[in-house]
């Protein structure tokens, strides 16, 4: 008896052993790039692990990555269609990043995600990207760090979050949003960085990643270091619909992330009178969107508290600067806070008319019946809406150095 | 020591893990989009509707403790009694059905896609069955370490997830809310089909059967409510779109080296599977062995098998049939619960309490033959 259950409980373990596929015939995608094919279909890039030889220290990226394209009218044709094509099945469990073209995501990309959000296997955490060209030009660039392009190219999207610069967005996040007639959602923007030797921007390393050989060319001529990556972060794209309609610089992305309450640290170059240039370091953020309601006139105050370190100061010439003037510099910071949350909020709000902010949720929340009534026109209501934006940035560190006017000299 | 009984501890978490397979097994989508507030209110509603609906039972107890509302009926009439028991069986057998089918669908869409229905289903029931032989109070006491392990799990996958919560998805109700919180009421009391099995094994609870249903059901609704929270604040309205909103949220909770969750999340669904199909399993049993001759008890268990494995595997690979068992109605569980012990309670209402009994009579026992052993009662 006991025996019996025992086997009949060992074989419940077993369940995974069905239909199993041995790992020397899987390929585990790292990174997936979709671009728009012909026929309106969908050209997609994969980029797997494969290690340059078994046995010996992996190191270099690129060594271990090898591109595979396949086209289809559909995602799961052109899964189908690679596998076919390069002998191995696909694995997308470990897939880490998914890089949609700027062409395909001005054209919708609704249709094109479904295929993630219900396949078994995809990871609904994954990061998202688009791309300034081709996907498939971004997936194949030389990265020379870490053992997979894909974990730079999280990472870069990952620090590019950290350094409050711009928003890292996750697959369900934008499936979230997608799901809401009224969200918006934003994806970040990536680019390659133009080769400073005048070399092609991405063939080498393209073809490097093809042939899993370790190269020289990539972004780096004679005895010189090769740069890490050639690829930067250079915006935000903005969706409405399914659509991206728009594109919002690093200022106004940052912007963006202010008045989302995302940002945790960040950087802010600022100058007056006194300082050439001071670098204020923001060590804490918090900001309160609030809705005000008055009948059918909605607009909203954004409240931010911020606390900041001077972290490197350069005076004009001859200056030297009191505690006094500290006050001066928080007031110019807050300026540029102000600017950079303004200048987001017209672009993305007023002019390409996208709720990137969760404004209608924050009216549903606060008037249930308000919301009723204007849910239907909520898109064309945004261009109507104000903001007003009233940071509060506080300089209390000065960091080692302070140069007074009553230093000694 | 009586191996047919249980604790009010270890009743109130086999009742707990059993609710739990429900919620982990709800799939929002097969009934049309909502607000997140008249999800958590509805469920709120539901469980308040519980505590009225086991009233009934409960005083009943009083009246004749340790017996149930089959051994009741059978004294008073003994082909009423049979045939309720039937009734009960039935009932119990279709949602033991259900929850195969529904352990089924998980795997075969989630899990292993290319699996077949007919492995899981077998070797699910078959492992189940094996341990109901061994009786209610051997689940009872597997139910209390599952549990802690349970809660332990489902609280990281909820911490995890809590960085990426936000209170805007849980969305106000707009239109209609009596309409909208009673329709997520009425399906949150459909799937409450722990409440038959608390009436059926109330005389299987050593003491402290007020203390197992209030624990039961503070339990469950806290344990409901938060999951429902979680997946509404980190999910929004694409959780209730999601096939399987919390395997959804664990499949995007990661932290430091973890990067899903949701293999933590698939043991859970074992977990509670196994614990309410076994239970569903020994009650089933024990209102058939009321209802049958003894020389047919021992194959009571076999026929369960049959016909629940039978029945799962055709359904199965038939969505539109799990569509509606999902959105069932919650009068067979109001008349199962509730129902029939008010009848019971109402027919006997002048009749005299019978004195306390010193052996415990339960459910597992069938009225039509007090002489029967003992050994007999464990529902093996």
């Amino acid at each position: 008896m006991f025996c019996g259950l025992l086997l009949i409980l060992t074989s419940l373990l077993l369940t995974g052993c069905l239909g199993e596929v041995q790992l020397n015939q899987r390929a585990i995608v790292q990174a997936i790039g979709i671009d728009l094919g012909q026929d309106g279909g969908v050209e997609l890039t994969f980029q797997i692990f494969a290690p340059a030889a078994s046995g010996i220290e992996i190191s270099a990226s690129a060594e271990n990555a090898k591109i595979i394209t396949a086209s289809g009218r559909t995602v799961s044709e052109a899964v189908q269609n690679a596998t076919l094509t390069q002998g191995k099945e696909l694995f997308i469990g470990h897939n880490r990043i998914v890089i949609l073209s700027k062409e395909l995501a001005e054209q919708g990309v609704e249709q094109t995600l479904s295929y993630f959000s219900a396949n078994a296997f995809s990871r609904q955490n994954v990061c998202m990207m688009v791309s300034e060209g081709k996907a498939k030009e971004l997936l194949s660039a030389k990265i020379n760090q870490g053992i997979l392009p894909a974990e730079t190219l999280e990472k870069i999207a990952l620090n590019t979050r950290e350094a409050g610069m711009l928003q890292n967005i996750k697959l369900f996040e934008f499936l979230k949003a997608l799901e809401n007639k009224h969200e918006s959602s934003m994806i970040p923007v990536a680019a390659l960085q133009p080769d400073p030797e005048g070399q092609s921007e991405n063939g080498s390393g393209e073809e490097n990643a093809q042939s899993g050989k370790k190269g020289s060319e990539g972004g780096s001529s004679g005895n010189s270091i090769e740069q890490v990556s050639s690829i930067s972060l250079v915006g935000m794209a903005i969706f409405s619909g399914g659509k991206m309609v728009g594109m919002l610089n690093p200022e106004e992305s940052r912007g963006l992330m202010w008045i989302r309450d995302a940002v945790e640290r960040t950087s802010l170059l600022v100058s007056d009178d006194k300082y050439e240039v001071a670098s204020l370091d923001i060590f804490e953020c918090d900001s309160k969107l609030i809705p005000v309601i008055e009948g059918k006139e909605i607009d909203f105050i954004l409240e931010l508290e911020l606390q900041a370190t001077i972290g490197e100061a350069l005076l004009k010439e001859g200056q030297t600067v009191r505690m006094e003037d500290i006050d001066n510099l928080e007031r110019v910071g807050e300026e540029l806070i102000r600017k950079e949350c303004l200048d987001a909020f017209q672009k993305a709000v007023r002019e390409f008319q996208a709720d990137v902010f969760n404004l209608g949720n924050l009216v549903w929340v606060k008037d249930v019946q308000i919301w009723t009534e204007i849910r239907e026109d909520w898109p064309s209501m945004l261009k109507k809406i104000d903001l007003e934006v009233r940071p509060d940035l506080k300089i209390d560190r000065v960091g080692l150095e302070f140069k007074s006017d009553q230093t000694p000299r | 020591m009586k191996t047919d009984t249980i604790g009010a501890g270890q009743a109130v978490l086999l009742l707990f893990l059993s609710r739990c397979f429900n919620f982990l097994n709800y799939i929002p989508a097969f009934l049309g989009r909502a607000e997140g507030m008249s999800i958590l209110a509805g469920n709120l509603v539901s469980f308040l509707l519980q505590g009225f609906l086991l009233i009934p039972a409960i005083l009943l107890y009083q009246r004749f403790p340790r017996q149930n509302v089959l051994e009741i009926t059978c004294q008073k009439s003994r082909i009423f009694g049979i045939f309720l028991a039937v009734c009960y069986a039935a009932a119990t057998l279709l949602n033991l059905t259900g929850s195969l089918v529904g352990f089924e669908y998980f795997i075969t869409n989630a899990i292993f896609p290319k699996s077949p229905v007919i492995f899981i289903v077998i070797s699910m029931a078959i492992v189940c069955i094996l341990c109901a032989r061994h009786g209610i109070q051997g689940i009872g006491r597997a139910a209390c370490i599952l549990a802690v392990y349970f809660l332990i799990s489902t609280l990281f996958i909820n911490l995890v997830s809590l960085k990426s919560a936000d209170l805007l998805n849980i969305r106000p109700i707009t239109e209609q809310p009596v309409a909208s919180i009673a329709r997520w009421a009425s399906d949150s009391l459909a799937k409450s089909n722990e409440l038959t099995l608390f009436v059926l094994l109330l005389p299987q609870i050593r003491s402290g059967q007020k203390r197992t249903a209030a624990g039961f059901l503070l339990l469950s609704l806290g344990f409901v409510e938060s999951m429902i929270f979680f997946v509404l604040s980190v999910l929004g309205d694409y959780g209730l779109i999601q096939t399987f909103p919390y395997y959804s949220l664990a499949s995007v909770a990661d932290i430091s080296i973890f990067q899903r969750l949701d293999s933590l999340h698939m043991m859970l669904w074992v977990i509670v599977a196994f614990v309410r199909i076994t239970l569903m399993a020994i009650v089933c049993k024990a209102c058939l062995q009321t209802a049958l001759p003894k020389k047919l008890h021992g194959w009571i268990f076999p026929f369960i098998l049959a016909v629940s494995c039978t029945a799962a595997i055709l359904i199965g690979s038939r969505p539109e049939i799990i569509q509606n068992i999902s959105s069932t109605n919650p009068a067979l569980v109001i008349l199962l619960s509730a129902g029939v012990p008010l009848i019971l309670l109402l027919i006997t209402r002048k009749e005299v309490p019978p004195p306390h009994e010193k052996t415990i009579e339960s459910v597992l026992r069938p009225t039509a033959d007090p002489d029967e052993p003992a050994s007999n009662r464990v529902s093996g």
